[in-house]
């Protein structure tokens, strides 16, 4: 296990790169639930304004 | 015949499409990522000049594949909405802006941690680390665009003619290692005589550039009902839609 984590020596390099690629996925991810959930609100909210109007 | 394809430019009903599929898309897209990365962190042999810092290629080239892949769509969606204003066409432009600026960042900065073991520097100014930084820009430049512009329809205007003409920086990313002297190593898999690469090699990378496939997919169908319930918000169909299926 240790020395498939080091990668031959390089595991920061290696992990680094899969690290960084990781992060920028699930911040995405995250981003897009927010803006979706957000958007649904908001229609939400104009819908029942116009219900009471 | 073709009488289906007019479906796909009515915003009620890629709207029911997306929320019915994108769950699925997502779904095979992790298994596709944990299938792939089993392949390339663990089953995949060593290379036998790089060592094992070659794995970085199993996110390097699909994401590079994929930035590359997203701006020709959403040129060829802002095409489409300047001949035949398509109000969706717009919106799957729009959808995939951030995220192929986000597959482009992921590009250079892993290509930059491979290119220090193996060219001993972070950066070099070669022709195709240089046009795939100008394709970070175009993204950056098109998002800057759309928000600068008051007017969305001017902003939606002038953005689309932005990314129809930045087009042409993605066969010249693509020739560069042959029109240059380049640093980059040349084609080894997008071969007139095939792919130059192992299979135990090659079959992981395309099991991953499939899974950063369907997560742009997934990324597009929800980011579309994004876009579409942020234009249609006063819409019947939208109020009809909350009553109904809660949205």
């Amino acid at each position: 296990m240790a020395e498939w984590l080091s990668m031959g020596g390089r595991g920061a390099y290696v992990w680094s790169a899969f690290g960084i690629t990781a992060l920028v996925l699930i911040v995405n991810w995250i981003w897009l639930r927010h803006q979706i959930s957000d958007a649904k609100v908001k229609s939400k909210r104009l819908a029942n304004t116009k219900e009471r109007t | 015949m073709f009488k289906w394809i007019h479906k796909f430019g009515s915003p009620p009903f890629v709207y029911a499409l997306s929320k019915a599929i994108s769950p699925w898309v997502g779904i095979a897209s992790l298994i596709l990522f944990a299938w792939g990365l089993y392949m390339g962190l663990v089953k995949a042999p060593p290379d036998y000049e790089q060592g094992e810092v070659y794995r970085i290629i199993f996110v390097h080239v699909p994401a590079a594949w994929m930035s590359m892949f997203v701006y020709t769509v959403m040129a060829i969606s802002s095409a489409v909405f300047i001949i035949w204003r398509l109000k969706l066409a717009d919106v799957v432009a729009e959808a995939s802006a951030a995220i192929g600026a986000s597959f482009t960042f992921l590009a250079l900065v892993t290509g930059s941690i491979w290119g220090r073991p193996t060219w001993g520097t972070w950066w070099e100014w070669d022709a195709r680390l240089t046009f795939e930084l100008i394709l970070l820009f175009q993204y950056l430049a098109y998002i800057a665009l759309r928000s600068a512009i008051e007017h969305k329809q001017s902003g939606a205007r002038a953005a689309a003619i932005l990314a129809v003409v930045g087009i042409v920086n993605i066969p010249i990313i693509h020739f560069s290692v042959e029109w240059f002297n380049s640093l980059h190593q040349p084609a080894t898999i997008t071969r007139a005589d095939g792919p130059k690469m192992h299979p135990s090699m090659l079959i992981p990378l395309f099991i991953m550039v499939a899974a950063f496939q369907l997560y742009y997919f997934h990324h597009l169908l929800v980011k579309m009902r994004v876009g579409i319930l942020n234009r249609d918000r006063r819409a019947r169909w939208v109020r009809e839609r909350i009553e109904t299926k809660g949205l």
